[in-house]
């Protein structure tokens, strides 16, 4: 196995730090409480528009989008300064993070001029519709159907859970079955359709987390009607468009900072050892972004993705450990601990990271 | 990954330095005005990791990354052949198979012929030659230690380059192994414990891998005033070697079983270099140590970001 590609030995880069000045400035002067999981915890309509007027949302995007065409290793500065800060970047995380470039990659331009510049502007918030309560790890078996109409469009039915804020966002980019399932293919007959949360027939309901915060919810849908306009991609190739969108989210600099603001006050050796590691993160995470600026043609970084998030996770857990070894209080340690089953949980477990790992390495 | 890289792991697989030097690559990245051939640090850490990656019985690591940059730092002219590095006080390794020593203590560099010095011969747990030397004759001329870092710091950096070098190779042999090992009927590459064990290893590996890349880059860009990058860059990188060299070889032990724990089988060699150079030139606990310390006075998310 060859992890070459893996690593890219980085020089400095005066345009990433141009930008990251850019935005500490911006974090000193915005008002937030820092936080852990900022990322899926902090909704916040007013901070995302702030920073969608400093151009930090769809910043990789063409112009006319409303994007600045940033290259990856760019954003991934601006993505690493806001997490770090424990910044309310919710709202807009998972249109800026997946759904825009899904939108680029497989929309149609009436789609990509209707949803990325709102997206862009930090105004329009998605969430994602892909685990049902019986399909979590196993994704293909999803049973949310949509039912083409003889008069055109399609009639979906049935739920989806762990949808993060769907009770605030606008839109939910949801996986169905558009086809009957076949136990010889089970990864055919899926697509992808934008379903517009407000529409009738849409129900979200609470699923309140064990520290009481609610972002996860239930949606159901009962007969919801969903216009061929809002199909996002080929119909039937819902399975490798949501492949390649989870591999962009997994390798992200959330899937190792989330507990970072933690770390002001553990010292000594306990911080060596845990900067060593979350230092090892950064290269391997900066060098993907980096490398998705040079190979977009090579497809998904599915084997990086899984190696950074299966370490990212441990790490996160383990700075929690080091807190509280050191016996002193942090305002962020109860908030993280309430929060730590999850790290492991979502975005792919930890068991299935490994797995794909394991096949990328020829086991 | 460089040229230099890949002409050194089919040279090593031969063993013999004479070889390495008629390629030039005994003094890749070292400065061309001591004697260097040219090529870059990058150059040099590759051939090492290289080297390491085949368990060779040479002194490669420790004459381009740490004798030979001592050496040329403090203003010698590099001499030929192998070198061996004695940093105050501790077991020096490949004492008895050099051709010069190059000495580092307070009273700054000095560099002795073979022949100046009597050897007492060591091991480590690889087996790796590590003696004690003792300088004969009068004072020899000294040096001051280069501004730019320490024979500590270069030292832990070659090991943390070669223990990348053996990690990869450990990884490679056990991912082998498990797909050619049959019981019940098929693989225990098919089992989701030995797959899960393996994935582990890999996240290791990939991270030391990083970590070494980093602290190149940090080492290649160091001069006066940078030296605090280099410094956590490097420790970082040992830190993280140490904790992979452990997670690792243990994981690897496992996965080939029995067979594995044997002389007959190659495994061995490698993973006594992994639990050798951990603990040379600093193991984790000194390195994090030192990180502690440097961030005292830096804010965490500075440091990191150089």
């Amino acid at each position: 196995m060859d992890l070459d590609p893996l690593v890219t030995v980085l020089g400095p880069d005066p345009v990433v730090a141009a930008e990251r000045d850019r935005v500490r400035a911006f974090l000193d002067r915005a008002d937030f409480t820092p936080m852990v999981d900022g990322w899926m915890a902090g909704f916040s309509p007013a901070f995302s528009r702030a920073l969608g007027a400093e151009g930090w949302i769809g910043s990789t995007w063409p112009s006319r989008y409303g994007g600045r065409e940033l290259p990856n290793r760019v954003r991934h500065a601006v993505i690493e300064e806001l997490l770090a800060a424990g910044a309310p970047v919710a709202a807009h995380w998972f249109a800026d993070r997946q759904i825009g470039p899904s939108l680029l990659r497989h929309g149609t331009q009436e789609q990509r001029r209707r949803f990325l510049p709102a997206i862009a502007r930090g105004e329009l918030y998605f969430s994602v519709g892909l685990s049902e309560p019986d399909s979590g790890s196993d994704l293909a078996s999803v049973r949310t159907r949509a039912t083409r109409q003889d008069s055109g469009g399609w009639l979906v039915d049935g739920a989806k859970v762990w949808t993060s804020h769907a009770h605030e966002a606008h839109h939910v980019l949801a996986l169905v079955r558009t086809s009957p399932p076949d136990p010889e293919r089970r990864h055919a007959g899926l697509s992808q359709l934008i379903v517009d949360l407000r529409a009738p027939g849409v129900t979200v309901r609470p699923i309140r987390s064990l520290d009481g915060a609610h972002h996860f919810n239930e949606v159901v849908f009962d007969d919801v009607r969903v216009p061929d306009g809002d199909v996002l991609g080929v119909v039937g190739n819902g399975w490798p468009q949501v492949i390649e969108e989870l591999s962009y989210e997994r390798s992200g600099p959330e899937r190792f900072l989330s507990t970072f603001p933690l770390l002001s006050t553990v010292d000594g050796p306990a911080l060596g050892h845990l900067y060593s590691r979350v230092w090892a993160l950064r290269q391997l995470s900066t060098g993907v972004a980096a490398a998705l600026d040079d190979a977009r043609a090579a497809g998904p970084p599915s084997l990086d993705a899984a190696l950074v998030k299966d370490l990212g996770t441990g790490v996160e857990l383990d700075v929690i450990d080091a807190v509280r070894r050191t016996g002193r209080p942090h305002p962020l340690l109860a908030q993280a601990q309430l929060a730590s089953p999850g790290f492991s949980l979502r975005g792919g477990t930890t068991e299935i990271m490994r797995g794909i790992i394991a096949a990328g390495l020829g086991l | 990954m460089t040229e230099a890289g890949t002409l050194a792991a089919e040279i090593c697989a031969a063993g013999r330095w004479e070889a390495l030097a008629e390629a030039g690559l005994d003094r890749v990245g070292l400065a061309e005005e001591y004697g260097g051939v040219g090529g870059d640090l990058l150059d040099a850490v590759d051939v090492a990791r290289r080297a390491a990656g085949f368990a060779v019985p040479l002194a490669v690591a420790d004459t381009l990354l740490i004798g030979g940059w001592l050496a040329a730092a403090a203003g010698f002219a590099l001499p030929a052949g192998p070198l061996a590095v004695g940093v105050a006080g501790e077991p020096v390794p490949w004492a008895r198979a050099a051709a010069h020593l190059v000495l580092a203590d307070d009273s700054g560099v000095s560099v002795h012929p073979a022949g100046t010095y009597t050897v007492v011969a060591g091991t480590n747990l690889a087996g790796e030659p590590r003696d004690r030397v003792r300088v004969e004759g009068g004072p020899s001329p000294h040096r001051p230690l280069p501004d730019d870092g320490s024979p500590l710091l270069r030292g832990a950096f070659s090991r943390a380059v070669q223990i990348s070098g053996a990690l990869d190779r450990v990884l490679t042999m056990t991912i082998a192994y498990a797909n050619q090992r049959q019981q019940f009927g098929r693989p225990i590459g098919r089992q989701q414990a030995v797959r899960q064990l393996v994935a582990g290893m890999a996240g290791e590996v990939a991270a030391t891998r990083a970590a070494v890349a980093g602290a190149t880059a940090a080492l290649g860009s160091a001069g006066p005033g940078r030296t605090p990058d280099a410094l956590l860059a490097v420790a970082a990188a040992k830190v993280q070697a140490g904790r992979a060299a452990t997670l690792v070889a243990r994981a690897a032990h496992q996965v080939h079983g029995a067979i594995g724990t044997t002389q007959e089988h190659p495994l061995h060699r490698y993973t006594t270099r992994l639990w050798s150079w951990r603990d040379e030139y600093g193991g984790e606990e000194y390195w994090a140590g030192r990180i502690g310390e440097a961030l005292r006075d830096r804010p965490l998310w500075r440091a990191l970001t150089g």
